[in-house]
């Protein structure tokens, strides 16, 4: 054989392989898995950061781990000594590691009109949703409990903010960020994500994601877990850059002489928010997203809408307990309903 | 040419035919799932044989149905039962997985264009 003849196949081969590569048409992608936040991250990153995809895992395991550690609501952390500094005196000065958790979570907590409140971490602690596990004879905090906490309840609106320290006048008041915490958390890891220049990458931290680019020309499929059964409502097509939260009552509580307790606590009532079964947001800002599923799974079917504008939210899908899912005109059109789901949509029009 | 280059062109023909199948991995359904406990593969189940399959976890038994080309959780010892309420997946890439018990069921593949995930 002659060399020519070696080269023109050596060359057919290689044009061929790289004909192959080349019907692949989304980048290269890497999945790892991560036990951290007190839950199940899944990290998917499609084409090569800055630096190693290894480097840039790790790097977000540590955030992640750092920020549970720091923002952890009963276990040794930076918020509870907070919170002891601020029932041994009255006031305290805010550590850097806790100022974009107060920061960004009171003046939420505000925008919600304290409907997500973190002022409300005693009452959480009373139904016994501090603690990773549920005993499985869990009752409801006794009626004097409750009727205690309506007549003179906790909030964060009772907080004083002034150079760095924060003040009360109710010192037992105690800070739980946990209706927000992991939308703050992950709009630093969206930030680091960006940073490292990936093409495309998406977080699912127990349900709750973050997007950076997209896979290809395509938009994200996420699925809208069926809060009345098994398998997904439908699929929502979502752009680079959304983040999608969801608030559900099945997704922590304990059932008590056949009525289900969940962990969405009503500040006004004390009880587990009453009417939705859950409650879907998609919006740039994770923090909002996070904060703001609750406050509408607190508003209630009657009142979601108002507090979804004063928060000037396009994107918001409810399930309510019949199976109805009623979604804003934008959500409507990102929504493919799954057949097999029994479920039906209205859809409403706001401003 | 001889018979050495039929040869060698043969062999080239075969090697870009292996290429082929080694490289070319589309995504879609998947025929294998991966069950790992506390990040250790403890098995390897193949979906296209049915039945039932019972998985040592760190609290209790997880027990896994195969039916259909498909597998779900169907009973796991956990608070929130969210590897249960997750039902059938059967695509590559997707995966289920019960926490309390630290049990991950993955569907081994690269995923296709089902679902890049889920929010509850």
């Amino acid at each position: 054989m002659t060399a020519r003849m070696t080269t023109r196949i050596a060359t057919s081969l290689a044009a061929l392989t790289a004909l192959l590569a080349g019907c692949d048409r989304e980048p290269d992608f890497q999945h790892q898995r991560l036990l951290v936040f007190g839950t199940v991250v899944e990290v998917s990153l499609y084409g090569s950061p800055k630096g190693t995809s290894d480097a840039l895992l790790e790097d977000i395991e540590h955030a992640l781990s750092r920020r549970h550690a720091q923002w952890h609501a009963w276990e040794e952390s930076e918020l509870t000594r907070f919170n002891a500094e601020l029932q041994a005196h009255g006031e305290a000065a805010v550590p850097d590691a806790l100022a974009p958790l107060l920061e960004t979570g009171l003046s939420l907590a505000e925008r919600t009109g304290y409907r997500m409140d973190p002022g409300t971490g005693k009452l959480i602690k009373d139904w016994g949703f501090h603690g990773e596990t549920l005993e499985p004879d869990a009752t409801p905090p006794a009626d004097s409990t409750i009727d205690a906490w309506r007549a003179a309840p906790y909030s964060a609106a009772d907080l004083g903010r002034t150079n760095g320290r924060m003040e009360t006048t109710r010192r037992d008041l105690q800070l739980d960020f946990g209706a927000v915490a992991k939308g703050i958390a992950l709009g630093e890891l969206r930030t680091m994500l960006e940073d490292a220049e990936i093409e495309a990458a998406i977080v699912n931290a127990g349900g709750d994601l973050i997007t950076v680019g997209q896979p290809g020309s395509r938009d994200w499929a996420i699925g809208i877990s069926n809060p009345g059964g098994q398998g997904v409502l439908g699929t929502l097509g979502v752009r680079g850059g959304d983040a999608v939260f969801t608030s559900g009552t099945y997704e922590r509580g304990f059932q008590h002489d056949g009525t289900w307790y969940h962990h969405v606590l009503d500040p006004e009532t004390g009880m587990p928010a009453d009417g939705l079964e859950s409650v879907t947001v998609i919006h740039d800002d994770p923090a909002l997203a996070d904060a703001a599923a609750t406050a509408l799974l607190v508003a209630g079917p009657e009142d979601w809408p108002q507090v979804a504008v004063d928060l000037d939210l396009r994107d918001v899908l409810v399930v309510a307990p019949d199976n109805t899912v009623t979604a804003t005109a934008a959500m409507a059109e990102r929504l493919s309903l799954d057949a097999d789901s029994g479920a039906s949509l209205e859809v409403i029009q706001t401003p | 040419m001889t018979r050495v280059d039929a040869g060698l062109l043969l062999g080239a023909i075969l090697l870009v035919a292996s290429l082929y199948s080694l490289l070319w991995q589309p995504g879609g359904a998947g025929r294998e799932a991966r069950v790992s406990v506390g990040g250790e593969v403890v098995t390897t189940l193949n979906l296209d044989r049915d039945g039932e399959h019972a998985i040592a976890g760190h609290l209790g038994t997880t027990r896994l149905q195969v039916a259909d080309g498909r597998i779900r959780v169907v009973e796991s010892p956990g608070a929130r039962q969210l590897c249960v309420r997750d039902g059938w997946i059967e695509g590559a890439g997707e995966s289920t997985v019960c926490l309390p018990n630290r049990v991950v069921v993955e569907i081994t593949g690269r995923p296709g264009h089902g679902l890049d995930g889920k929010t509850y």
